[in-house]
C-alpha cells in the first residue's frame, strides 16, 4: 500500500511530466488528494487566498514592475553601452561585458529569465556577431542571468523570507558578497575561454566616450545603490525599496529619459501582472501542496530517512546540496522552496545552521538549476533568442558552472562570506 | 505580447478581449500609488497606515489571478515540456488538451469551493478583515468573480487548440 504522502507526490510528478503547467500539477495532487484522505477540503479556498494574501509577497509584483519600467526605459541599453566601452576591449571583452551586465540587472531585476530576456535581446546578436558562437553566447547569458536571484533583489529570497519567516531583507544583504564573488569568478572563466577560444577585443574606445557613456547610464546605475543602501541602512523594507524602484524607475522613464509614454505605462503594468503571476500561480497551489503533504506526514518520514541516513552535519549538507542540485534540474525554484523546506527545517535547525546562511547556499544550487537541462528556464529563453539548442547550451555552460559550484564550496566551508554583511546590519550601521 | 492595444476596430470586442489587462493594470497601479504614500507617510507622519496593507493585500490576490488568466491567454505559464516536445504533433495537442482540461478543472473546483466559503461568511462565520472591519465575503467574492475570469480564458484556449 502505497503511503498518502508518496501518493500525492507521485500525482504531482505524473501530471507535470504532461507538460501540464507547474501550478495545476500542484493543484490537482493536493486537492486530489485532500479531498480523497478526507482532510477536509474546506481549507482549500481559504488556503488558496492565504498563500497569495501574504503582506511581504508583495514585493514581488513591485521588483517585476520596476525591472519591466527600468527595461523599457532604456536603461538596459544605456548600461550596456557603457560597460562595452569600459571592458569590450580586453580579450574576450564582450563576454567579460557580459557577466558585469549580468551581475548590475541581477541587482535591478529579481527573476533569472527576466534578466535573460532584458539582457539577453541585446547581447546576444553582439555577441555573436563578434564570433562568440550561438551556444557559448547563449550558455554566458543563462549562466549570468542565474545572478539574478542570488543578487539583490530576487523573488527567490522572498519567497524562502516568507516560507522560514526569515527576514527578507537580511537575506538580500547577505546575498550582496556571494553575487560578487560569482560575478568575478565568472568574469574570469569567461576571459580564460576567450583566450583559448581566441575570441578578441573589440575597438578601444577614447576615454571621452567612455566617459559620455558613464554619464548617460549613471542614472541607471545608481539604482541598485537606492534599492540595496535603502534596506541596508534600516531606511526601507523590502517591500518599500521595491516601490521606490518603481517610483524611480518610472521617474527615468517617463521623465528624464522620456523613452515611454502613458499608453506604455498600461503595457508595463498589464505585462508585470502577468509575469509576477506566473510565480505566484505556482505560490498558490505549492502553499496547499506544501500543507496537503505536511498532513501527510512527508516531514516525520523524511526527517527520519536522513537522520537514518547520516547524523554527520558535513555528509548532511552534501546530500541537502546533491538533492537541491537534481530537484532544480528537474523542476522551477519556486515549487522547490515550498516543496523541501518544510522537510529540510527541522534537520537545519537539528544542526543549528544559519538560516539566511543556508537560503543563500539553496539558491545558488537553484541558479545553477536555471541553467541545466532538461528544465532550464534560463537557457529556454537564451535559446529561443540566439537559436542554439538546450544541449549543446547545457555544454558550452559547463565551465562556467563549475565555476559557479567552487564559489558555492567556498561559501559552504566560510559561512561568514555570508554572514558578515547582515550581520553588521543587524547590529547596526 | 502585443494584444493590449490592437485591434482597434472593435472597441468592445477589445475590451472583452483584454479586459484582465485593464483591470490588472488598474490594480496594481492603486496598489502601486498607496504603497507609496504608505512610504511616505511613514516618513512625514512617523505613522504607518495599517489599512493600506489590507488594500494592497486585497488586490495582489485579484491581481494575480487576473495575470493568470491573461497568462493562459497568452500560454506563458511555467511547465516542463521537455518530455511533450518529444512527441507527435497529435499528442502534443492532446497532452495540451489534458493539461488546459485539468487546470479547468482546478480553478472550477476552486472557485466552487470559494462560494460555499462566501455563503458560509455570509450564514456562520461572519468575518471581517482585521484593519478596515470589512467582512471577509466581500474579498472572497471579489476573489471569486477573478476565479471565473481564470474559467472562461481556459475554456477559451481549450477551443483556440481545438480548432487548430
Amino acid at each position: 500500500m502505497i503511503s498518502p504522502s508518496s501518493l500525492i507526490l507521485l500525482i504531482f510528478i505524473v501530471i507535470l511530466l504532461t507538460g501540464t503547467p507547474i501550478g495545476t500539477a500542484l493543484g490537482v495532487a493536493s486537492i486530489f488528494s485532500i479531498w480523497y484522505y478526507n482532510y477536509g477540503v474546506s481549507v482549500v479556498a481559504p488556503n488558496f487566498y492565504g498563500n497569495i494574501a501574504k503582506f511581504p509577497l508583495l514585493a514581488i509584483p513591485f521588483f517585476v514592475f520596476a525591472g519591466v519600467a527600468m527595461e523599457r526605459a532604456g536603461v538596459a541599453e544605456r548600461i550596456v553601452k557603457f560597460i562595452k566601452a569600459l571592458v569590450g576591449w580586453l580579450p574576450g571583452g564582450l563576454a567579460i561585458a557580459t557577466v558585469l551586465i549580468g551581475t548590475f540587472w541581477g541587482a535591478v531585476s529579481g527573476s533569472g529569465p527576466a534578466t535573460a530576456a532584458a539582457i539577453g535581446i541585446i547581447l546576444i546578436p553582439y555577441l555573436i556577431g563578434a564570433g562568440y558562437g550561438k551556444a557559448f553566447s547563449a550558455a554566458l547569458v543563462a549562466t549570468v542571468a542565474g545572478l539574478s536571484i542570488i543578487i539583490p533583489p530576487s523573488v527567490a529570497y522572498i519567497i524562502y523570507g516568507t516560507i522560514l519567516n526569515v527576514s527578507i531583507g537580511a537575506l538580500f544583504i547577505a546575498g550582496i558578497i556571494p553575487g560578487l564573488i560569482l560575478g568575478a569568478v565568472l568574469s574570469i572563466v569567461a576571459f580564460l575561454v576567450s583566450l583559448k577560444k581566441g575570441f578578441k577585443g573589440i575597438k578601444k574606445p577614447s576615454l571621452k566616450e567612455v566617459w559620455i557613456s558613464f554619464k548617460e547610464s549613471v542614472l541607471g546605475l545608481l539604482a541598485p545603490v537606492i534599492i540595496l543602501g535603502g534596506i541596508y541602512a534600516g531606511v526601507f523594507t523590502p517591500t518599500e525599496a521595491a516601490v521606490i524602484a518603481v517610483a524611480y524607475s518610472l521617474f527615468l522613464g517617463l521623465v528624464v529619459y522620456r523613452k515611454i509614454t502613458f499608453k506604455d505605462v498600461v503595457k508595463i503594468l498589464a505585462d508585470s501582472a502577468e509575469v509576477s503571476s506566473v510565480v505566484m500561480f505556482v505560490v498558490a497551489f505549492a502553499g496547499l501542496f506544501s500543507w496537503a503533504e505536511q498532513t501527510a506526514g512527508l516531514v516525520e518520514a523524511s526527517v527520519g530517512w536522513v537522520l537514518g541516513l547520516t547524523r554527520e552535519p558535513l555528509f548532511v549538507m552534501l546530500l541537502f546540496m546533491t538533492v537541491l542540485l537534481f530537484a532544480g534540474m528537474f523542476l522551477d525554484a519556486i515549487s522547490i522552496y515550498y516543496i523541501f523546506l518544510p522537510i529540510m527545517l527541522p534537520i537545519i535547525n537539528h544542526f543549528n545552521w544559519d538560516l539566511i546562511w543556508f537560503g543563500v547556499l539553496m539558491t545558488i544550487n537553484l541558479a545553477i538549476g536555471q541553467v541545466t537541462p532538461p528544465v532550464a528556464v534560463n537557457a529556454y529563453v537564451t535559446s529561443k533568442i540566439s537559436g542554439a539548442k538546450l544541449e549543446e547550451i547545457g555544454k558550452e555552460s559547463i565551465p562556467l558552472l563549475i565555476a559557479v559550484f567552487a564559489v558555492l564550496v567556498l561559501l559552504i566551508l566560510f559561512p561568514q562570506l555570508v554572514l558578515w554583511l547582515p550581520n553588521l546590519m543587524r547590529r547596526g550601521p | 505580447m502585443g494584444s493590449v492595444m490592437s485591434r482597434r476596430s472593435k472597441p468592445l470586442a477589445t475590451l472583452a478581449n483584454n479586459i484582465e489587462e485593464y483591470v490588472s493594470a488598474i490594480l496594481l497601479f492603486v496598489m502601486f500609488l498607496v504603497a507609496f504614500i504608505n512610504v511616505l507617510s511613514r516618513y512625514l507622519l512617523k505613522a504607518s497606515l495599517a489599512f493600506i496593507e489590507e488594500i494592497e493585500v486585497n488586490f495582489f490576490v485579484w491581481v494575480t489571478l487576473l495575470g493568470i488568466a491573461i497568462a493562459f491567454k497568452k500560454d506563458s505559464h511555467l511547465n516542463m515540456g521537455f518530455l511533450k516536445e518529444k512527441t507527435s504533433q497529435r499528442v502534443q495537442k492532446s497532452l495540451t488538451i489534458l493539461g488546459l482540461v485539468l487546470s479547468l478543472l482546478v480553478f472550477i473546483v476552486v472557485a466552487y469551493l470559494s462560494t460555499i466559503l462566501i455563503y458560509m461568511e455570509i450564514t456562520i462565520y461572519h468575518t471581517s478583515s482585521m484593519a478596515l472591519d470589512i467582512p471577509m465575503w466581500i474579498y472572497y467574492t471579489g476573489m471569486l468573480l477573478c476565479l471565473l475570469v481564470v474559467v472562461v480564458r481556459i475554456l477559451q484556449r481549450i477551443a483556440r487548440v481545438r480548432s487548430r
